[in-house]
């Protein structure tokens, strides 16, 4: 069995679709990162997952079971960190990831030996009796991963679980979501930074404009591209070779001796330089996505 | 279920709570997180609250001497019971718009009607000074039988269902916090100002029809009729339960 499995996922917002027949299949035991630009229908497809929304077509099952026909069943296995999401900020954050395991079902026991260990794995047991207002934003952060993990839950969901973390703090989350998963759970994560996709995800899916464009590991995602250097060039340099996208191109060679005079900037191809050349609609989203 | 770690990296599945105990004790847990950890974070949140009817409290006892004091105990357990309600609108509201919270417990075997009720009893457990503060009053300036206890409480208990039923579906309605803000304030005047609350229904002489429009007035006449200070039918009492009692159930459907 599967963790998720997604067919045809339709939904629309008005007259907007923004998810336009999503098809999508994730094992257990491994962390899969949705990448794609703003309002591509990344939060929109967790929202459906994770039975908040309703699809408009097609189909989702989540650890087996439909998310719409059997969204009960599906919420006992799950945990969520939403977009944005924040913690209550007047409870300290051992108050806070231990109600959110009592309000999961666990007992009193287990919530209070799960809260400690989370926050332990988190670096957060020193702060757990210091109101969440007082504490710095990847902190206040940590403690929303904290509560779902500690809730060993068996499909995590997280939607950019580490923006606003600096190197430490995401490196924190990274070690903590990779030990959960290789305990046989799956995560499912969306975000915008590609090079926290290519070092933690086993694999990762490329949405666009509502459609799944790309999926893979991300090393083969990589290897896909051609040459070993990506040479980026202002969109004006005329060169057959190069792949605009936005206002740079970028060129693909096997040799540093093949950098034109022009070039902005050099570096190794990259899972950042794959997503850019996928894409098609950077810049085009809006708000709902 | 849940996976349970036995040591790092293995883990086995155990079933999680989820019928109707889990249920109860979510609703305690909303309550607790909700309820009564800010008072006990800062009471001055608590107190905030009863400036308003203990002010018109005051000012009636002021004005009217005994029988502005009963108005405004009165009114002010009305009063409280509607606060706790405008409350959930808003703190409803925050938990979904601002701090993602709702959705979280979405995805938890808390199911949407104990979620609903967990944070409308908390708002109770929020208000629960303003009414220990306004019942005690009440017991020591009335000499009220223990049936007419129960009527009141009674009565109570509806306009706080009704309210509160209401306002969680309210609160649905928002797409930005800041517009409750304005609706709260309104709320305020329209069911706690406005209709005969600190006043007897029989001043709207033949507009008396407008103290069924809303739950806080016909509670408020259950209350003034069984402490005698204001005279009213049978039939207007059984009207006042009518009205609570249809709110009762348009919250219930709504939400």
């Amino acid at each position: 069995m599967q963790a998720i499995v997604a067919r045809k996922l339709r939904r629309s917002f008005g007259d907007r679709e923004v998810l336009r027949g999503i098809d999508l299949d994730v094992d257990y035991g491994v962390i899969a990162t949705l990448l794609g630009p703003n309002g591509a229908g990344k939060t929109t497809l967790i929202r459906i997952l994770t039975t908040e929304l309703m699809p408009h077509g097609g189909e989702a099952y989540v650890a087996g079971y439909d998310v719409v026909k059997q969204a009960g069943e599906v919420r006992r296995r799950i945990a969520v960190i939403p977009q944005d999401a924040r913690p209550i900020s007047y409870m300290t954050p051992y108050e806070f990831v231990y109600s959110y395991l009592l309000l999961r079902g666990l007992s009193r026991g287990d919530a209070r030996k799960a809260a400690r260990e989370s926050l332990e794995e988190l670096g957060l047991w020193e702060l757990r009796g210091v109101p969440i207002y007082q504490l710095s934003g990847g902190m206040v952060r940590r403690t929303l991963v904290a509560a779902v993990l500690a809730s060993n839950a068996e499909i995590v969901f997280l939607d950019e679980p580490t923006v606003g973390l600096d190197a430490v703090s995401r490196r924190v989350v990274w070690n903590s979501l990779r030990r959960y998963s290789s305990g046989g759970a799956t995560i499912f994560l969306t975000t915008h930074y590609i090079d926290e996709a290519e070092q933690i995800s086993d694999v990762v899916f490329l949405i666009d404009n509502g459609s799944i464009v790309s999926r893979g590991r991300p090393r083969d995602l990589v290897n896909s591209l051609p040459g070993k250097y990506v040479v980026e060039y202002p969109a004006s340099v005329n060169n057959n070779s190069c792949i605009r996208v936005g206002t740079s191109c970028l060129s693909f060679v096997d040799s540093l001796n093949e950098v034109g005079k022009d070039a902005l900037r050099v570096s190794p191809k990259s899972l950042e330089h794959y997503v850019l050349v996928t894409i098609k609609s950077w810049g085009e989203g809006n708000e709902e996505g | 279920m849940y996976w349970l770690p036995l040591s790092r990296g293995v883990r086995v599945m155990r079933r999680v709570r989820g019928g109707l105990r889990h249920q109860l004790r979510a609703v305690l847990v909303l309550a607790w997180l909700n309820g009564l950890l800010p008072i006990f974070r800062s009471p001055l949140w608590t107190i905030s609250t009863l400036a308003m009817p203990v002010s018109l409290l005051i000012l009636l006892t002021i004005l009217y001497k005994g029988m502005g004091l009963m108005m405004g105990i009165v009114g002010g357990l009305v009063w409280t019971m509607l606060s706790s309600g405008t409350a959930l609108i808003g703190d409803a509201a925050y938990y979904r718009l601002e701090l993602k919270f709702q959705q979280m417990i979405v995805a938890t075997p808390t199911n949407p009607l104990a979620y609903a009720v967990g944070l409308a009893l908390s708002e109770v457990v929020f208000t629960l000074p303003g009414i220990v503060l306004f019942s005690v009053l009440l017991v020591i300036k009335s000499a009220i039988s223990a049936e007419g206890a129960l009527e009141i409480a009674l009565s109570l208990v509806l306009l706080w269902y009704a309210v509160s039923s209401v306002a969680f579906y309210s609160s649905t309605l928002f797409t930005y916090i800041r517009y409750t803000w304005a609706v709260v304030s309104l709320m305020t005047l329209v069911l706690g100002i406005l209709p005969p609350v600190y006043y007897p229904a029989t001043y709207l002489g033949s507009m008396w029809w407008v103290a069924y429009l809303v739950p806080t007035s016909s509670s408020a006449m259950v209350l003034q009729g069984i402490l005698g200070i204001a005279h009213y039918s049978s039939f207007q009492l059984a009207l006042a339960y009518v009205s609570e009692i249809v709110w009762c159930v348009i919250g219930t459907v709504l939400t």
